[in-house]
């Protein structure tokens, strides 16, 4: 039991790193898939998608995930040959590393769906050929290093000393320099050993705009025991003045090795003084144990060569630890029901000081008690709040993926398309961003298959021969708004209203009534559709009735307005948690429900005299607007008879554009509620978010409002009658 | 949770039979059921579907879904669905007894409540005395029926593949 659980729990890591990988992989190929349209994608980026697969297939063979340590290794063969020059860039090539990255999440959906890290489910069902196969690449390991490019051997020009330290992929960076005529310097800067890693960071920030970094290393002589010397190998690309600039106030120590066009003559040792203050640690900060470390780091610096790149590896891997810590979303869903049943006793509490300050004898007790009760209320909320942030990822962890597909998409249908993206970094819960991925993906397939039109035709129309898709995230009060815009060709009303029509969905006569809005709302019913045929990439049987769905199923609601020849927009509102939500407790018919606060807009008293009627429609003046009637008892399917009852009361629910008032008993307060799924097995009803736990042993459903609402203007059904009456 | 009974035998059972959707079996080979009644039937489960047995707890209902679910109910925090066996398997309701228990077991991934009108003992058996899907008229509970076995001279037990009875009124 142990031992499988055990297994689990390594599955889980292995999954949640891999996944880690694929994004940032993602992301880098995405950038250097933009750079390699206007030129030379940055030497750093590719290296790093070249380590990237490095540790993927590491990380897969520790596991023992051999379709995945396979693909890993054919991938990064790949990009050695890439990052070391042998092969450039192609569209071939890109959508082949594109392709990749998705068979990786097939194969770690496989392991995740089956639960078994060994699955074997998998099969690469590409053309792709291993390098082993592949002419043009793999075979010869040593192809090219010499014979492309050997007019300029770097030994000629570079000490052994320096050339001795570089990685291949370093050697090839510096000849590439070299070949453009780059001017090479060397670098020597101090660090002091408290602040070397942000230091560094600073230094290099400031190098790059004006040339390539080939290599950084901790020097071997030093005379400063909390010092690091370093030495940066540095290409420059702008002129020797720039680099003065970018080095102002640093001491540097620069020697040059292959002079550029401008270097002054004396630079051949070169000082850029540092400020006498800035930059050298005062005495005062240092300590023993520093120094200790300080001669221990450098000791092996001094003696051997080898040691020196295992010395720059560790100043990486030490950054990279500290930055995060990965937690399984499962651990803060335990913490925040945690909270919940703090929650719980709180109100409990608050209900026992109060009984106690009606006790005369009781009553300084019973202030003292309210008042440790308050102070443990706030404490309990920000603990809640802290637990929610923690589940906060910014939305860019969906919309990198989201720019991969499109990419992928816009190649297979042949159409140039810019995927515009903002808002990237607006924050919402782990578990909505998983759940949004498929409907949001669906609506830019949608856009790009039948929004955009083809170049020829928007040549003809007069808008610029690539699509513009704007996918757009930001927050507004408790909710994300994500936005899907395109503009292409716009929606064809009118063969909406025919396919509405033909499937059945309303008379022709009712057809002419709608209005525009709802007339796009119809594209949500299954089966309508403005397309004729269906595509390899859209209408493979999921539509946007799905995507309503999904939507709905996350308590969002999603709206579309369109032009004609202009374009379409798409907006999605969902709540920014779903983990804990303020609600109101209600009573209808003896039962106790929760409702989301944020679906309300306000509570009013309402009884049988106030209700107006409107083709039979129970309805209510509010502020001299009409609003339609939900009576909860017979929405739930048990109603009754005669006028509504007096003193009951009335919220009005607004969801999207839409209002509606819910009548129900009695309101018997609000709070904060832990909101629990409900099972697979109570998927017919729509009407609910889940349960939640009040604290009297006995759930208490959290109505899904905007289920309701959608509910109650579809259905024929008349839940403002009483049953009897209606036929 | 001090409501709960664990059913004893479950470690000792031999796993490697958990394929069957008939019984389990011990370590002497035999068959073992969980009985339990209905109105004035008893019928037994395979004792590996059933993970917890509890007193029943209260329960919320559920607006408009089907009649045989009673509603939701909490287990440790998690929210079950809690099924009227006997309107799930085609009896009339009747009163609530005293002695009625939940069953809980594992379908597709989700947790559910059975309710029953009691729980009467693990039943063992023979495998040679487990009479095969007795022929019975023809109909949709009948089907579900595997298998008879009678523990004693006046016992008589209703052997049912519960799994397949959940999953039908599932979908």
């Amino acid at each position: 039991m142990s031992k499988n659980s055990q297994g689990n729990k390594a599955m889980k890591e292995f999954l949640a790193e891999a996944q880690e990988f694929v994004e940032s992989l993602s992301r880098n190929l995405i950038e250097i898939d933009k750079a390699v349209k206007t030129g030379e994608p940055d030497p750093d980026m590719v290296n790093e998608v070249f380590r990237g697969w490095h540790t993927l297939k590491g990380l897969s063979s520790t596991f023992g995930v051999e379709p995945l340590s396979l693909l890993a290794h054919n991938e990064e063969s790949l990009l050695d040959d890439i990052r070391l020059g042998r092969k450039v860039f192609t569209p071939h090539i890109l959508d082949s590393l594109f392709e990749s990255i998705e068979e990786v999440t097939k194969i770690l959906d496989i392991i995740n769906e089956s639960g078994d890290i060994k699955a074997t489910g998998y099969r690469d069902n590409r053309t792709k050929t291993t390098p082993e196969q592949s002419p043009d690449s793999g075979g010869a390991p040593d192809y090219g290093k010499d014979d492309a490019e050997s007019f300029i051997d770097p030994k000629s020009l570079i000490d052994a000393e320096v050339l001795e330290v570089l990685t291949e992929f370093e050697e090839h960076r510096l000849r590439i320099n070299l070949q453009q005529g780059q001017a090479i310097y060397k670098m020597r800067i101090g660090f002091s050993l408290m602040s070397i890693d942000q230091e560094l960071e600073d230094i290099k920030g400031r190098l790059r705009p004006i040339g390539e970094i080939i290599t950084y290393l901790p020097s071997s002589e030093s005379n400063d025991p909390d010092m690091l010397d370093i030495d940066i190998l540095l290409a420059l690309h702008q002129s020797w003045e720039d680099l003065e600039a970018a080095l102002e106030g640093v001491g540097a120590g620069i020697s040059t090795l292959v002079p550029g066009r401008d270097t002054p003559k004396a630079a051949s040792d070169t000082m850029i003084p540092a400020p006498p203050t800035a930059e050298q640690p005062s005495d005062s900060s240092m300590t023993g144990i520093d120094s200790a470390v300080a001669s221990e780091i450098e000791s092996p610096v001094i003696s051997e060569r080898g040691l020196v790149k295992k010395q720059k590896e560790q100043l990486l891997s030490l950054r990279s630890v500290s930055q995060s810590v990965r937690v399984d979303i499962g651990k803060l869903d335990h913490l925040m029901n945690v909270v919940g049943e703090l929650n719980i006793i709180r109100n409990a509490i608050t209900k026992i000081s109060e009984e106690m300050r009606s006790l005369s004898e009781q009553r300084e007790l019973a202030i003292e008690l309210h008042r440790v009760s308050r102070g443990f209320d706030r404490r309990l909320a920000e603990m809640q709040e802290g637990i929610l942030e923690v589940r906060m990822v910014p939305v860019s962890q969906m919309f990198d993926r989201l720019s991969r597909m499109t990419r992928k998409m816009s190649r297979g249908v042949g159409k140039e398309i810019n995927l515009v993206i903002s808002g990237a970094d607006t924050e919402v819960d782990k578990l909505i961003i998983e759940e949004l991925s498929d409907p949001v993906m669906h609506i830019i397939r949608n856009a790009i298959d039948h929004g955009i039109e083809d170049a020829a035709e928007r040549r003809a129309v007069g808008k610029p021969e690539f699509g513009t898709v704007a996918l757009t995230a930001y927050q507004k009060g408790n909710h994300i708004l994500i936005e899907v815009e395109d503009d292409g060709a716009g929606i064809d009303g009118e063969k909406i209203l025919e396919a509405a029509v033909d499937n059945g969905y309303l008379s022709k006569e009712a057809a002419a009534s709608l209005s525009e809005r709802e007339v796009l709302n119809l594209i949500f019913l299954p089966g309508v559709t403005t397309t004729v045929k269906a595509n390899e990439l859209s209408g493979r049987g999921v539509g946007m009735d799905v995507v309503k769905t999904n939507i709905s199923a996350l308590s969002g609601v999603v709206e579309v307005q369109s032009e004609l020849g202009i374009g379409t927009k798409f907006t999605i509102t969902m709540p920014v948690t779903l983990a804990i939500i303020p609600a109101l407790l209600v009573s209808v018919d003896e039962n106790t429900f929760a409702v989301p606060l944020n679906t309300v807009a306000e509570a009013l008293t309402i009884s049988g005299a106030d209700v107006n009627k409107v083709m039979g429609l129970e309805t209510f003046t509010l502020r001299g607007q009409t609003l339609p009637l939900c009576r909860m008892d017979g929405f739930f399917g048990r109603p009754r008879h005669g006028a509504i009852p007096k003193s009951s009361r009335l919220l009005v629910a607004s969801l999207g554009q839409r209002r509606l008032g819910l009548v129900i008993d009695e309101l018997l307060g609000q709070q904060d509620v832990v909101i629990k799924p409900l099972g697979y097995s109570l998927d017919e009803t729509r009407f609910f978010a889940g349960a939640t736990d009040l604290g009297d042993q006995k759930l208490s459903l959290v109505i899904d409002t905007a289920a309701v609402i959608e509910e109650f203007f579809a259905s024929n059904e008349d839940f403002t009658q009483p049953a009897a009456q209606a036929e | 949770m001090s409501n709960s009974i664990v059913i004893p035998d479950m470690a000792k059972l031999n796993t490697g039979n958990r394929n069957s959707v008939i019984a389990g079996k011990d370590d002497d080979m035999k068959l073992v059921f969980l009985g339990f009644v209905l109105g004035d039937e008893e019928f037994g489960v395979d004792l590996h579907l059933v993970k917890q047995i509890v007193m029943p707890p209260p329960v919320t209902w559920v607006p408009r879904v089907q009649p045989h679910i009673l509603g939701v109910i909490s287990i440790r925090g998690n929210v079950v669905t809690l099924i009227d066996t006997r309107l799930l398997m085609g009896f009339d309701v009747s009163d609530r007894r005293n002695s009625a228990r939940v069953l809980l077991v594992d379908v597709r991934d989700e947790r559910i409540g059975l309710l029953v009108d009691a729980i009467t003992q693990v039943r063992r058996v023979p495998v040679q005395a487990f009479e095969e899907s007795p022929d019975l008229d023809e109909g949709s509970m009948t089907d579900h029926v595997v298998g008879i076995i009678r523990p004693d001279k006046q016992t008589q037990v209703t052997i049912i593949d519960l799994k397949e009875i959940l999953l039908e009124a599932m979908r």
